[in-house]
């Protein structure tokens, strides 16, 4: 056990410091891009704040195709964009460019489904107070869907944490990319064990922080 | 909740400005699995990038390294994927085929050379039924492909990328009646360079036939059920694995040529720096 550690202690601490960072930093981008997609997404459907059907068709297909692609194929197939705004297309750093391109459209739809769930009276209300269509967004809907938009925000940062274990591909490290380098592809199944005991861990955690967030925004609970 | 959202920015910036921060020294690229990673680590070691602690051999990972005086930093990652990632390195080895295919070929600094244990334990070998090893034709067939002809054509035709183990003078039995052999070997290069052995092979009174796959088991089966005389297509370690897992008796006649891992300069353009 302590030789284990002696051994690995190292490896593993900067494999959780990349993970926290290859998650945490796209996470926070992904919603600057994905918040007001999503937004614009569920604003111009038939029927919502102001109605646009072609473009939000049109959006909805970009939001699709971006969707469909497989994350490994994202990243190798924007190592140039990679390179032009981080400078570099290896290490963790870099991988945040990928994994905020591949969260985007995710968190978009998860937004879009949060703003969804808010009654139409409510909107309806606003407007009759003579609220114009922005501060139907940013007072109304924004505002009403918190509690489900923290528990999409845990969702999307999970499924990144996911995500970064396939970063090891150009080198970023972190814990996932441990596990199958040295755990699976050298049998150190001690290695394996540790490291996934670890994410589970961190997914455990994340999640209990984002529940306690979205219990104590939700008005019903209050 | 604002108070949370400043933090969580906060906490993002932080993280975010950290990983800007990059090391100095050099950065080298090697593949992230385990036996190409292994041999990655044992060039630079032979070039005196680094050593290695004593007895790794082919299990080398980077926590293995010993002593790493120019502090490079060795970054394991898609095998694939190096030639591309090139532009942000200083320097990458790379397997031939992925420089190859990527075009970069020529830009090699330096490869394993035949007597790394790399080359030696991934040579490609002759192999045939266990007791046929002695027989004359059998023989002939590896005296010529160990022949300085048939060692030098493999070293002028495929760009470094195959290379071979180095010439011996083995004698060519003399053989009275005319033998066929037929011998299962992959296309490439395989094939190619028992083509160019054959019209040397008929001077002998052997007649080679050689018939092409393109899965690593029917070469070896054929050999045991006798439907082929020999096989050229893997290296030893395969082999080995082969005969404990299917039972068979296939042996190893001679080591031809091996596929180098190479050095090829990304930012950095040469070894000056090694002194």
């Amino acid at each position: 056990m302590a030789e284990f550690f002696a051994k690995y202690s190292v490896l593993l601490g900067e494999g959780i410091l990349e993970t926290l960072y290859m998650t945490l930093v796209p996470t926070l981008f992904a919603y600057l891009l994905g918040l007001p997609m999503g937004v614009l997404l569920t604003v111009t459907k038939a029927g919502g704040v102001r109605p646009a059907p072609r473009f939000n068709a049109v959006f909805g297909w970009v939001v699709n195709i971006l969707r469909s692609l497989p994350f490994m194929i994202l990243m190798i197939f924007i190592i140039p964009f990679t390179r032009l705004i981080a400078g570099t297309s290896i290490g963790a750093a870099a991988a945040c460019v990928p994994l905020t391109i591949a969260a985007a459209p995710f968190v978009a739809r998860m937004v879009e489904q949060s703003l969804e769930e808010i009654d139409a009276g409510v909107v309806e209300a606003a407007r009759c107070m003579g609220a114009t269509d922005l501060q139907i967004v940013t007072r109304v809907l924004l505002v009403e869907s918190v509690p489900s938009l923290l528990r999409g925000l845990s969702i999307s940062t999970i499924t990144l944490l996911g995500y970064t274990a396939i970063t090891g591909a150009v080198g970023a490290g972190g814990l996932g990319n441990i596990a199958f380098r040295f755990g699976y592809q050298r049998y150190q199944d001690d290695v394996m064990y540790v490291t996934v005991v670890l994410l589970i861990l961190l997914v455990c955690i994340i999640q209990a922080i984002f529940n306690r967030l979205a219990s104590r925004a939700d008005k019903r609970n209050r | 909740m604002k108070k949370a959202f400043a933090w969580v920015l906060a906490l993002a910036l932080v993280l975010a400005l950290a990983g800007c921060g990059g090391g100095s020294g050099y950065k080298i690229g090697i593949p992230a699995d385990a036996t190409n990673g292994a041999r990655a680590l044992l060039l630079l070691e032979a070039q005196g990038i680094l050593t290695m602690k004593e007895g790794v051999g082919l299990a080398a990972t980077e926590q293995d390294i010993a002593e790493n005086p120019y502090k490079v930093e060795i970054v394991a990652m898609e095998a694939a994927n190096l030639p591309a990632s090139l532009p942000d390195l200083d320097l990458a080895v790379i397997n031939g085929n992925y420089a190859s295919g990527a075009g970069i070929g020529d830009s090699v600094l330096v490869t394993e050379d035949a007597e790394s244990v790399a080359a030696q334990t991934y040579g490609n070998i002759l192999a045939v039924k266990r007791g046929r090893e002695n027989e004359p034709a059998i023989q002939a067939l590896l005296a010529v492909l160990m022949s300085k002809d048939v060692q030098d054509w493999i070293a002028a035709n495929y760009n470094g990328i195959v290379m071979p183990m180095g010439a011996q003078e083995l004698t060519i039995p003399e053989i009275g009646s005319p033998v066929t052999l037929k011998v299962g070997a992959s296309p490439s290069p395989h094939a190619e360079i028992l083509e160019y052995a054959k019209p040397i092979l008929a001077e002998h009174n052997v007649t080679l036939d050689i018939v092409e796959f393109d899965d690593y088991v029917m070469p070896n089966t054929g050999v045991e059920d006798g439907s082929l005389d020999a096989n050229y297509f893997q290296h030893q370690p395969y082999l080995d694995d082969f005969n404990a897992e299917q039972g068979t008796h296939i042996a190893s006649v001679g080591v031809v040529h091996y596929e180098p891992m190479g050095l090829y300069p990304g930012k950095t353009t040469s070894l000056d720096f090694v002194k």
